[in-house]
Protein backbone atom coordinates (compact mmCIF):
# COMPACT_ATOMS: atom_id res chain seq x y z
CA UNK A 1 0.00 0.00 0.00
CA UNK A 2 1.50 3.27 -1.02
CA UNK A 3 1.56 6.54 1.28
CA UNK A 4 -0.82 9.13 0.89
CA UNK A 5 0.82 11.07 3.12
CA UNK A 6 4.41 11.33 4.30
CA UNK A 7 5.74 13.08 6.77
CA UNK A 8 9.97 13.46 7.36
CA UNK A 9 11.39 15.36 10.17
CA UNK A 10 8.75 17.66 11.27
CA UNK A 11 9.50 20.64 13.28
CA UNK A 12 7.08 23.15 14.56
CA UNK A 13 7.22 25.79 17.03
CA UNK A 14 5.34 28.53 19.09
CA UNK A 15 7.60 31.49 19.41
CA UNK A 16 10.61 30.59 20.97
CA UNK A 17 8.71 27.17 22.67
CA UNK A 18 9.47 23.98 20.18
CA UNK A 19 6.67 21.64 19.96
CA UNK A 20 7.42 18.85 17.58
CA UNK A 21 11.30 17.61 17.32
CA UNK A 22 11.90 15.64 13.85
CA UNK A 23 8.55 13.52 13.75
CA UNK A 24 8.53 10.74 10.99
CA UNK A 25 5.23 9.11 10.20
CA UNK A 26 3.38 7.77 7.46
CA UNK A 27 -0.46 7.41 6.43
CA UNK A 28 -1.27 5.03 3.82
CA UNK A 29 -3.57 5.45 0.77
CA UNK A 30 -7.22 4.09 2.49
CA UNK A 31 -5.73 3.55 5.42
CA UNK A 32 -6.34 4.99 8.91
CA UNK A 33 -3.57 6.13 11.08
CA UNK A 34 -3.90 7.12 14.78
CA UNK A 35 -1.29 9.49 16.84
CA UNK A 36 -1.73 8.96 20.26
CA UNK A 37 -0.39 10.47 23.18
CA UNK A 38 -0.78 12.51 26.68
CA UNK A 39 -1.55 16.29 26.56
CA UNK A 40 0.76 18.26 25.45
CA UNK A 41 2.81 15.77 23.18
CA UNK A 42 2.22 17.47 20.22
CA UNK A 43 -0.49 15.97 18.41
CA UNK A 44 -2.76 18.89 17.74
CA UNK A 45 0.51 20.54 16.36
CA UNK A 46 1.14 18.10 14.22
CA UNK A 47 -2.18 18.19 12.59
CA UNK A 48 -1.92 22.10 12.17
CA UNK A 49 1.78 21.81 11.19
CA UNK A 50 0.19 19.59 8.23
CA UNK A 51 -2.14 21.76 7.24
CA UNK A 52 0.24 25.09 7.76
CA UNK A 53 -1.82 27.06 10.53
CA UNK A 54 1.73 26.86 12.85
CA UNK A 55 4.82 27.41 11.66
CA UNK A 56 7.10 24.27 10.24
CA UNK A 57 9.92 23.13 9.06
CA UNK A 58 10.90 19.31 7.36
CA UNK A 59 8.90 17.49 4.47
CA UNK A 60 5.72 17.03 3.85
CA UNK A 61 4.04 15.06 1.23
CA UNK A 62 1.21 14.64 0.05
CA UNK A 63 -0.07 12.51 -2.81
CA UNK A 64 3.58 12.67 -3.69
CA UNK A 65 3.75 16.03 -3.97
CA UNK A 66 5.44 18.34 -1.46
CA UNK A 67 3.09 20.87 0.87
CA UNK A 68 5.52 22.15 3.57
CA UNK A 69 5.31 25.40 1.89
CA UNK A 70 2.18 25.86 1.04
CA UNK A 71 -0.73 28.05 2.58
CA UNK A 72 -3.48 26.31 4.07
CA UNK A 73 -5.88 27.94 1.49
CA UNK A 74 -4.28 25.95 -1.08
CA UNK A 75 -3.59 22.64 0.97
CA UNK A 76 -6.96 22.35 1.61
CA UNK A 77 -7.65 22.73 -2.38
CA UNK A 78 -5.73 19.43 -3.22
CA UNK A 79 -8.25 17.65 -0.95
CA UNK A 80 -6.78 17.74 3.06
CA UNK A 81 -10.27 18.22 5.43
CA UNK A 82 -9.64 19.11 8.71
CA UNK A 83 -12.27 19.00 11.29
CA UNK A 84 -10.32 21.04 14.20
CA UNK A 85 -10.07 20.28 17.97
CA UNK A 86 -13.18 21.73 20.32
CA UNK A 87 -14.63 21.03 16.57
CA UNK A 88 -14.44 25.05 15.21
CA UNK A 89 -17.96 25.31 13.77
CA UNK A 90 -18.65 28.52 12.46
CA UNK A 91 -21.72 29.37 15.44
CA UNK A 92 -23.56 32.03 14.29
CA UNK A 93 -23.85 30.56 11.11
CA UNK A 94 -26.70 28.09 10.47
CA UNK A 95 -25.61 24.08 10.13
CA UNK A 96 -26.33 24.56 6.30
CA UNK A 97 -24.26 27.35 5.96
CA UNK A 98 -21.50 25.54 7.93
CA UNK A 99 -22.10 22.91 5.49
CA UNK A 100 -21.82 24.91 2.60
CA UNK A 101 -18.42 26.51 3.87
CA UNK A 102 -17.00 23.16 3.77
CA UNK A 103 -17.04 23.29 -0.18
CA UNK A 104 -15.81 26.13 -0.45
CA UNK A 105 -13.05 25.63 -2.87
CA UNK A 106 -15.44 23.45 -5.24
CA UNK A 107 -17.07 24.88 -7.77
CA UNK A 108 -20.14 26.03 -7.29
CA UNK A 109 -23.40 23.32 -8.84
CA UNK A 110 -25.90 21.04 -8.04
CA UNK A 111 -23.40 17.98 -6.10
CA UNK A 112 -23.01 20.79 -3.51
CA UNK A 113 -26.73 20.20 -2.53
CA UNK A 114 -26.51 16.39 -3.26
CA UNK A 115 -23.71 16.14 -1.17
CA UNK A 116 -25.75 18.22 1.83
CA UNK A 117 -28.15 15.86 1.03
CA UNK A 118 -25.92 12.93 1.35
CA UNK A 119 -24.67 14.41 4.84
CA UNK A 120 -27.94 14.79 6.33
CA UNK A 121 -28.63 11.11 5.77
CA UNK A 122 -25.55 10.12 7.32
CA UNK A 123 -26.45 12.93 10.32
CA UNK A 124 -30.56 12.92 10.68
CA UNK A 125 -29.96 15.35 13.64
CA UNK A 126 -28.23 17.16 11.44
CA UNK A 127 -30.92 17.87 9.08
CA UNK A 128 -33.64 18.77 11.94
CA UNK A 129 -31.20 21.39 13.10
CA UNK A 130 -30.33 22.55 9.43
CA UNK A 131 -31.63 26.53 9.98
CA UNK A 132 -30.35 26.65 13.54
CA UNK A 133 -27.01 28.87 14.58
CA UNK A 134 -24.32 25.99 14.69
CA UNK A 135 -23.50 27.40 18.27
CA UNK A 136 -26.60 26.48 19.72
CA UNK A 137 -25.71 22.47 18.75
CA UNK A 138 -24.86 20.15 21.33
CA UNK A 139 -21.57 18.94 21.33
CA UNK A 140 -22.31 15.79 19.73
CA UNK A 141 -24.09 17.67 17.27
CA UNK A 142 -21.50 20.24 17.05
CA UNK A 143 -18.75 17.27 16.17
CA UNK A 144 -21.30 15.42 13.55
CA UNK A 145 -21.12 19.11 11.84
CA UNK A 146 -17.45 19.18 11.72
CA UNK A 147 -17.38 15.84 10.14
CA UNK A 148 -20.01 16.97 8.08
CA UNK A 149 -18.54 19.88 7.30
CA UNK A 150 -14.93 18.03 6.21
CA UNK A 151 -16.89 15.71 3.99
CA UNK A 152 -18.41 18.50 1.88
CA UNK A 153 -14.78 18.84 0.34
CA UNK A 154 -14.99 15.49 -1.08
CA UNK A 155 -11.40 15.13 0.75
CA UNK A 156 -8.89 12.53 -0.21
CA UNK A 157 -7.27 13.22 3.61
CA UNK A 158 -9.55 13.87 6.15
CA UNK A 159 -7.46 15.24 9.56
CA UNK A 160 -9.76 14.27 12.69
CA UNK A 161 -8.59 16.38 16.30
CA UNK A 162 -9.85 14.47 19.29
CA UNK A 163 -13.10 13.53 17.86
CA UNK A 164 -14.16 12.51 21.56
CA UNK A 165 -13.72 15.23 22.90
CA UNK A 166 -16.00 16.45 25.52
CA UNK A 167 -18.72 13.94 24.30
CA UNK A 168 -20.33 11.16 26.54
CA UNK A 169 -19.35 7.65 26.13
CA UNK A 170 -22.31 7.11 23.86
CA UNK A 171 -21.90 9.19 21.75
CA UNK A 172 -18.35 8.93 21.16
CA UNK A 173 -19.35 4.81 20.14
CA UNK A 174 -21.65 6.37 17.65
CA UNK A 175 -19.45 9.13 16.09
CA UNK A 176 -16.75 6.42 15.56
CA UNK A 177 -19.30 3.95 13.90
CA UNK A 178 -20.03 6.80 11.58
CA UNK A 179 -16.58 7.69 11.16
CA UNK A 180 -15.54 3.66 10.19
CA UNK A 181 -19.30 3.81 7.49
CA UNK A 182 -17.83 6.82 5.55
CA UNK A 183 -14.58 5.23 5.63
CA UNK A 184 -16.15 2.19 4.00
CA UNK A 185 -17.94 4.02 1.86
CA UNK A 186 -15.71 6.87 0.46
CA UNK A 187 -12.47 5.15 1.06
CA UNK A 188 -11.31 8.42 2.35
CA UNK A 189 -8.06 8.19 4.30
CA UNK A 190 -8.01 9.72 7.67
CA UNK A 191 -4.98 10.89 9.97
CA UNK A 192 -6.64 10.96 13.67
CA UNK A 193 -5.72 12.43 17.44
CA UNK A 194 -6.80 10.39 20.16
CA UNK A 195 -6.35 10.69 23.90
CA UNK A 196 -8.80 7.65 23.91
CA UNK A 197 -6.29 5.46 23.24
CA UNK A 198 -8.16 2.56 23.23
CA UNK A 199 -10.60 3.93 20.90
CA UNK A 200 -8.82 4.87 18.67
CA UNK A 201 -6.34 1.50 18.29
CA UNK A 202 -9.67 -0.13 17.71
CA UNK A 203 -10.29 2.02 14.83
CA UNK A 204 -7.02 2.43 12.92
CA UNK A 205 -4.71 0.29 11.37
CA UNK A 206 -1.37 2.22 12.19
CA UNK A 207 -0.58 3.93 15.09
CA UNK A 208 1.97 6.46 16.29
CA UNK A 209 2.94 7.13 19.97
CA UNK A 210 4.23 10.77 20.43
CA UNK A 211 6.12 11.87 23.59
CA UNK A 212 7.17 15.76 24.23
CA UNK A 213 7.35 16.11 20.21
CA UNK A 214 9.00 12.73 19.58
CA UNK A 215 7.74 9.38 18.32
CA UNK A 216 8.78 6.70 21.04
CA UNK A 217 7.07 3.96 19.33
CA UNK A 218 4.92 2.60 16.10
CA UNK A 219 3.26 -0.01 14.27
CA UNK A 220 0.29 -1.77 13.49
CA UNK A 221 -2.50 -0.52 15.37
CA UNK A 222 -3.77 -4.30 16.91
CA UNK A 223 -0.10 -5.27 17.46
CA UNK A 224 0.32 -2.04 19.91
CA UNK A 225 -3.10 -2.38 21.01
CA UNK A 226 -2.21 -6.12 22.57
CA UNK A 227 1.43 -5.23 23.78
CA UNK A 228 1.24 -5.28 28.00
CA UNK A 229 4.13 -3.22 28.25
CA UNK A 230 2.88 -0.15 26.55
CA UNK A 231 -0.38 -0.42 27.56
CA UNK A 232 0.82 -0.08 30.88
CA UNK A 233 3.11 2.55 30.08
CA UNK A 234 2.01 4.93 27.48
CA UNK A 235 -1.90 4.21 27.35
CA UNK A 236 -3.02 3.95 30.98
CA UNK A 237 -5.80 1.46 30.65
CA UNK B 1 -49.27 63.24 17.08
CA UNK B 2 -48.42 64.89 13.39
CA UNK B 3 -45.22 66.75 15.07
CA UNK B 4 -44.60 63.69 16.44
CA UNK B 5 -44.78 61.28 13.23
CA UNK B 6 -43.09 63.46 11.10
CA UNK B 7 -40.27 63.85 13.71
CA UNK B 8 -40.06 59.50 13.20
CA UNK B 9 -40.15 59.81 9.61
CA UNK B 10 -37.06 62.51 9.41
CA UNK B 11 -35.33 60.83 11.63
CA UNK B 12 -35.49 57.64 9.65
CA UNK B 13 -33.86 59.54 6.78
CA UNK B 14 -31.29 60.39 8.69
CA UNK B 15 -30.64 57.58 10.31
CA UNK B 16 -30.30 55.30 7.02
CA UNK B 17 -27.18 57.82 6.83
CA UNK B 18 -26.16 56.90 10.36
CA UNK B 19 -26.42 53.15 9.39
CA UNK B 20 -24.74 53.06 6.60
CA UNK B 21 -21.67 54.54 8.63
CA UNK B 22 -22.61 52.14 11.39
CA UNK B 23 -22.33 49.36 8.71
CA UNK B 24 -19.13 50.49 7.54
CA UNK B 25 -17.77 50.47 11.02
CA UNK B 26 -18.97 47.28 11.64
CA UNK B 27 -17.72 45.69 8.57
CA UNK B 28 -13.78 46.68 9.40
CA UNK B 29 -14.34 45.77 13.05
CA UNK B 30 -15.17 42.44 11.94
CA UNK B 31 -12.57 41.75 9.88
CA UNK B 32 -9.69 43.29 12.13
CA UNK B 33 -11.41 43.97 15.39
CA UNK B 34 -10.48 47.48 16.05
CA UNK B 35 -12.89 50.82 15.56
CA UNK B 36 -11.18 52.74 12.54
CA UNK B 37 -12.09 56.02 13.17
CA UNK B 38 -10.00 57.30 9.96
CA UNK B 39 -13.98 55.91 8.23
CA UNK B 40 -15.56 59.67 8.56
CA UNK B 41 -12.75 61.14 7.07
CA UNK B 42 -12.36 58.18 3.98
CA UNK B 43 -15.81 59.29 3.22
CA UNK B 44 -15.26 62.59 3.25
CA UNK B 45 -12.55 62.53 0.91
CA UNK B 46 -14.55 59.86 -1.48
CA UNK B 47 -17.50 62.94 -1.01
CA UNK B 48 -15.48 65.27 -2.23
CA UNK B 49 -14.04 62.74 -5.15
CA UNK B 50 -17.92 62.78 -6.30
CA UNK B 51 -17.84 66.96 -5.83
CA UNK B 52 -15.27 67.66 -8.26
CA UNK B 53 -16.83 64.80 -10.90
CA UNK B 54 -19.86 66.77 -10.57
CA UNK B 55 -17.72 70.15 -10.85
CA UNK B 56 -16.50 68.64 -14.28
CA UNK B 57 -19.47 68.17 -15.44
CA UNK B 58 -20.70 64.49 -14.89
CA UNK B 59 -23.97 63.40 -14.37
CA UNK B 60 -24.81 62.45 -10.89
CA UNK B 61 -25.99 58.82 -11.20
CA UNK B 62 -22.68 57.79 -12.82
CA UNK B 63 -20.71 59.88 -10.55
CA UNK B 64 -22.98 57.56 -7.63
CA UNK B 65 -21.66 54.13 -8.69
CA UNK B 66 -18.22 55.81 -9.94
CA UNK B 67 -17.23 57.07 -6.35
CA UNK B 68 -18.39 53.67 -4.43
CA UNK B 69 -16.11 51.81 -7.06
CA UNK B 70 -13.11 54.23 -6.48
CA UNK B 71 -14.01 54.18 -2.88
CA UNK B 72 -13.85 50.52 -3.05
CA UNK B 73 -10.38 50.43 -4.71
CA UNK B 74 -8.97 52.62 -2.19
CA UNK B 75 -10.24 50.85 0.61
CA UNK B 76 -9.02 47.90 -0.26
CA UNK B 77 -5.81 49.68 -1.14
CA UNK B 78 -5.24 50.83 2.59
CA UNK B 79 -5.87 47.32 3.95
CA UNK B 80 -3.09 45.92 1.62
CA UNK B 81 -0.55 48.84 2.25
CA UNK B 82 -1.22 49.83 5.86
CA UNK B 83 -3.42 47.33 7.48
CA UNK B 84 -2.32 44.39 6.55
CA UNK B 85 1.82 44.72 7.45
CA UNK B 86 0.31 45.10 10.88
CA UNK B 87 -2.30 42.73 11.61
CA UNK B 88 -0.70 41.41 14.55
CA UNK B 89 0.86 44.40 15.97
CA UNK B 90 -1.20 45.64 19.31
CA UNK B 91 -3.74 47.52 19.70
CA UNK B 92 -1.78 51.16 19.97
CA UNK B 93 -0.09 50.62 16.51
CA UNK B 94 -3.61 50.54 14.95
CA UNK B 95 -4.44 53.31 17.01
CA UNK B 96 -1.76 55.52 15.33
CA UNK B 97 -2.78 54.13 12.04
CA UNK B 98 -5.93 55.46 12.18
CA UNK B 99 -4.86 58.85 13.46
CA UNK B 100 -2.69 58.89 10.71
CA UNK B 101 -5.15 58.22 8.15
CA UNK B 102 -7.54 60.36 9.67
CA UNK B 103 -4.96 63.48 9.26
CA UNK B 104 -3.94 62.46 6.06
CA UNK B 105 -7.44 62.36 4.63
CA UNK B 106 -8.64 65.84 6.24
CA UNK B 107 -5.31 67.27 5.46
CA UNK B 108 -5.45 66.48 1.86
CA UNK B 109 -8.96 67.15 1.10
CA UNK B 110 -8.45 70.50 2.68
CA UNK B 111 -5.29 71.14 0.41
CA UNK B 112 -7.04 70.37 -2.49
CA UNK B 113 -10.23 71.43 -2.56
CA UNK B 114 -9.94 74.05 0.70
CA UNK B 115 -11.48 74.43 3.84
CA UNK B 116 -14.17 76.62 2.87
CA UNK B 117 -17.90 75.52 3.11
CA UNK B 118 -19.24 74.28 -0.37
CA UNK B 119 -23.22 73.59 -1.44
CA UNK B 120 -23.84 70.31 -2.65
CA UNK B 121 -26.66 69.75 -5.05
CA UNK B 122 -29.15 66.90 -4.37
CA UNK B 123 -30.08 65.01 -7.09
CA UNK B 124 -33.58 64.45 -5.67
CA UNK B 125 -34.40 68.19 -5.76
CA UNK B 126 -34.93 70.90 -2.89
CA UNK B 127 -38.57 71.37 -1.36
CA UNK B 128 -41.19 69.07 0.65
CA UNK B 129 -41.72 65.77 -0.94
CA UNK B 130 -45.08 67.45 -1.80
CA UNK B 131 -47.02 70.25 -0.17
CA UNK B 132 -47.59 69.90 3.31
CA UNK B 133 -44.96 66.44 3.76
CA UNK B 134 -43.33 65.41 7.02
CA UNK B 135 -39.64 65.28 4.32
CA UNK B 136 -38.01 66.99 1.94
CA UNK B 137 -37.78 65.43 -1.73
CA UNK B 138 -33.90 64.53 -0.94
CA UNK B 139 -34.63 63.27 2.58
CA UNK B 140 -37.11 60.98 1.01
CA UNK B 141 -34.12 59.93 -1.90
CA UNK B 142 -31.79 59.51 0.66
CA UNK B 143 -33.78 56.90 2.33
CA UNK B 144 -34.66 55.12 -0.93
CA UNK B 145 -31.37 54.54 -1.97
CA UNK B 146 -30.14 53.31 1.53
CA UNK B 147 -32.77 51.47 1.65
CA UNK B 148 -32.18 49.72 -1.59
CA UNK B 149 -28.05 49.50 -0.97
CA UNK B 150 -28.78 47.88 2.36
CA UNK B 151 -31.09 45.48 1.14
CA UNK B 152 -28.98 44.53 -1.88
CA UNK B 153 -25.69 43.79 0.99
CA UNK B 154 -28.21 41.58 3.12
CA UNK B 155 -28.52 39.85 0.04
CA UNK B 156 -25.23 39.62 -1.10
CA UNK B 157 -23.86 38.16 2.63
CA UNK B 158 -27.24 35.60 2.94
CA UNK B 159 -27.51 34.91 -0.53
CA UNK B 160 -23.71 34.54 -2.16
CA UNK B 161 -20.74 32.53 -1.65
CA UNK B 162 -18.66 35.99 -1.12
CA UNK B 163 -20.63 36.95 1.17
CA UNK B 164 -20.83 33.61 3.10
CA UNK B 165 -17.30 33.71 2.89
CA UNK B 166 -16.88 36.54 4.36
CA UNK B 167 -18.51 36.23 6.95
CA UNK B 168 -16.82 32.96 8.00
CA UNK B 169 -13.67 34.90 7.70
CA UNK B 170 -14.85 37.23 10.46
CA UNK B 171 -16.79 34.31 12.97
CA UNK B 172 -13.41 31.96 12.98
CA UNK B 173 -10.66 32.82 10.80
CA UNK B 174 -9.42 29.35 11.81
CA UNK B 175 -11.82 27.51 11.00
CA UNK B 176 -12.42 29.67 7.68
CA UNK B 177 -8.93 28.98 6.71
CA UNK B 178 -9.05 25.38 6.52
CA UNK B 179 -12.51 25.39 4.72
CA UNK B 180 -10.43 27.33 1.95
CA UNK B 181 -10.83 30.60 2.28
CA UNK B 182 -8.87 33.28 1.92
CA UNK B 183 -9.41 35.40 5.17
CA UNK B 184 -6.93 37.92 4.18
CA UNK B 185 -8.18 38.63 0.68
CA UNK B 186 -11.91 39.04 2.77
CA UNK B 187 -10.51 41.05 5.60
CA UNK B 188 -9.46 43.53 1.99
CA UNK B 189 -13.37 43.22 0.39
CA UNK B 190 -14.52 43.88 3.80
CA UNK B 191 -12.46 47.03 3.89
CA UNK B 192 -13.59 48.07 0.00
CA UNK B 193 -16.91 47.44 0.85
CA UNK B 194 -16.76 49.51 4.06
CA UNK B 195 -15.32 52.19 2.20
CA UNK B 196 -17.36 52.42 -0.28
CA UNK B 197 -20.46 52.56 2.08
CA UNK B 198 -18.88 55.32 3.52
CA UNK B 199 -18.87 56.98 0.25
CA UNK B 200 -22.65 56.51 -0.22
CA UNK B 201 -23.47 57.68 3.46
CA UNK B 202 -21.09 61.14 2.49
CA UNK B 203 -22.81 61.80 -0.93
CA UNK B 204 -25.79 61.41 0.20
CA UNK B 205 -25.54 63.52 3.51
CA UNK B 206 -23.66 66.39 1.37
CA UNK B 207 -26.39 68.45 0.69
CA UNK B 208 -27.51 68.34 4.12
CA UNK B 209 -24.47 69.06 5.77
CA UNK B 210 -22.64 70.87 3.28
CA UNK B 211 -19.08 69.96 1.93
CA UNK B 212 -15.86 70.43 4.32
CA UNK B 213 -13.45 68.50 5.41
CA UNK B 214 -14.64 68.08 8.73
CA UNK B 215 -18.32 67.35 7.08
CA UNK B 216 -18.35 63.60 8.81
CA UNK B 217 -17.21 63.98 12.44
CA UNK B 218 -20.29 64.17 13.74
CA UNK B 219 -22.01 61.85 11.06
CA UNK B 220 -19.02 58.64 12.33
CA UNK B 221 -20.25 59.60 15.86
CA UNK B 222 -23.52 58.87 15.28
CA UNK B 223 -22.38 55.61 13.22
CA UNK B 224 -20.34 54.89 16.01
CA UNK B 225 -23.26 55.54 18.42
CA UNK B 226 -25.85 53.22 16.17
CA UNK B 227 -22.57 50.43 15.94
CA UNK B 228 -22.50 50.11 19.49
CA UNK B 229 -26.16 50.24 20.23
CA UNK B 230 -27.44 47.18 17.93
CA UNK B 231 -23.80 45.66 18.56
CA UNK B 232 -19.97 45.61 17.42
CA UNK B 233 -20.71 42.01 16.23
CA UNK B 234 -24.01 42.21 14.12
CA UNK B 235 -24.34 44.02 10.60
CA UNK B 236 -27.72 43.89 11.40
CA UNK B 237 -27.82 45.11 14.78
CA UNK B 238 -25.84 48.02 13.19
CA UNK B 239 -27.73 49.46 10.96
CA UNK B 240 -31.01 49.08 13.01
CA UNK B 241 -28.59 50.94 15.58
CA UNK B 242 -28.38 53.68 12.95
CA UNK B 243 -31.96 54.26 12.40
CA UNK B 244 -32.92 54.09 15.92
CA UNK B 245 -30.18 56.94 16.19
CA UNK B 246 -31.34 58.91 13.57
CA UNK B 247 -35.07 58.92 15.57
CA UNK B 248 -33.92 59.13 18.87
CA UNK B 249 -31.37 61.91 18.02
CA UNK B 250 -34.47 63.75 16.12
CA UNK B 251 -37.13 63.39 19.02
CA UNK B 252 -35.19 64.46 21.61
CA UNK B 253 -33.76 67.60 19.44
CA UNK B 254 -37.58 68.00 19.21
CA UNK B 255 -39.44 67.53 22.70
CA UNK B 256 -36.21 67.98 25.26
CA UNK B 257 -35.65 71.98 24.95
CA UNK B 258 -32.58 72.05 26.48
CA UNK B 259 -31.09 69.64 23.92
CA UNK B 260 -32.50 71.78 20.90
CA UNK B 261 -29.82 71.64 17.66
CA UNK B 262 -26.56 72.73 19.87
CA UNK B 263 -26.34 69.54 22.76
CA UNK B 264 -28.09 66.69 19.98
CA UNK B 265 -24.23 65.57 19.39
CA UNK B 266 -24.24 64.56 22.93
CA UNK B 267 -27.31 62.30 22.57
CA UNK B 268 -24.91 59.84 20.53
CA UNK B 269 -22.15 60.29 23.29
CA UNK B 270 -24.71 59.62 26.08
CA UNK B 271 -26.44 56.13 23.79
CA UNK B 272 -22.85 55.23 23.55
CA UNK B 273 -22.22 54.92 27.48
CA UNK B 274 -25.79 53.75 28.37
CA UNK B 275 -25.06 51.06 25.96
CA UNK B 276 -22.11 50.15 27.59
CA UNK B 277 -22.89 50.23 30.94
CA UNK B 278 -26.07 48.32 30.27
CA UNK B 279 -25.93 46.00 27.81
CA UNK B 280 -21.94 46.15 25.93
CA UNK B 281 -22.58 43.75 23.25
CA UNK B 282 -25.23 45.83 22.29
CA UNK B 283 -28.83 44.76 20.94
CA UNK B 284 -27.89 41.85 18.29
CA UNK B 285 -24.80 41.47 19.14
CA UNK B 286 -22.83 38.38 20.95
CA UNK B 287 -20.88 38.50 23.71
CA UNK B 288 -16.98 37.28 23.13
CA UNK B 289 -16.08 34.87 25.36
CA UNK B 290 -12.08 33.50 25.08
CA UNK B 291 -11.12 30.87 25.59
CA UNK B 292 -7.57 30.64 27.21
Amino acid sequence: MSAILEVRGLEASYGDRTVLRGLDFEVAEGGVTALLGANGAGKTTTLRAICGTVRRRGEIRFAGKRIERMPTESIVRLGIAQVPEGRGTFATLTTEENLHLGAMTRPNGRDISLDIERCYSIFPRLKERRSQQAGTLSGGEQQMLAIARALMLRPKLMLLDEPSFGLAPMITKHIFEILAEVKRESGVSMLIVEQNASLALRFADQAYLIETGSIVMSGEAKIIREDEGVRASYLGY
Amino acid sequence: MDLFIHQVIAGFATGGIYACMALAVVMIYQAIHHLNFAQGEMAMFSTYLGWQLLAWGAPYWAVFPLVMAISFAGGLAIERIVVRPIENAPVLSHVVIFIALFAIFNSAAGFIWGFTIKPVPSPFGEGALYPGAPIGKHQAGMLVVTMIVLSLLWAFFRFTRVGLSMRAASVNPESARLVGVRVSLMNGLGWGMASAIGALAGLLIAPVVFLEPNMMLSILLYGFAGAVLGGLSSPLGAVLGGFIVGIVENLAGTYIPVIGGELKLSIALFLIVAVLLVKPAGLLGRRTVQRV
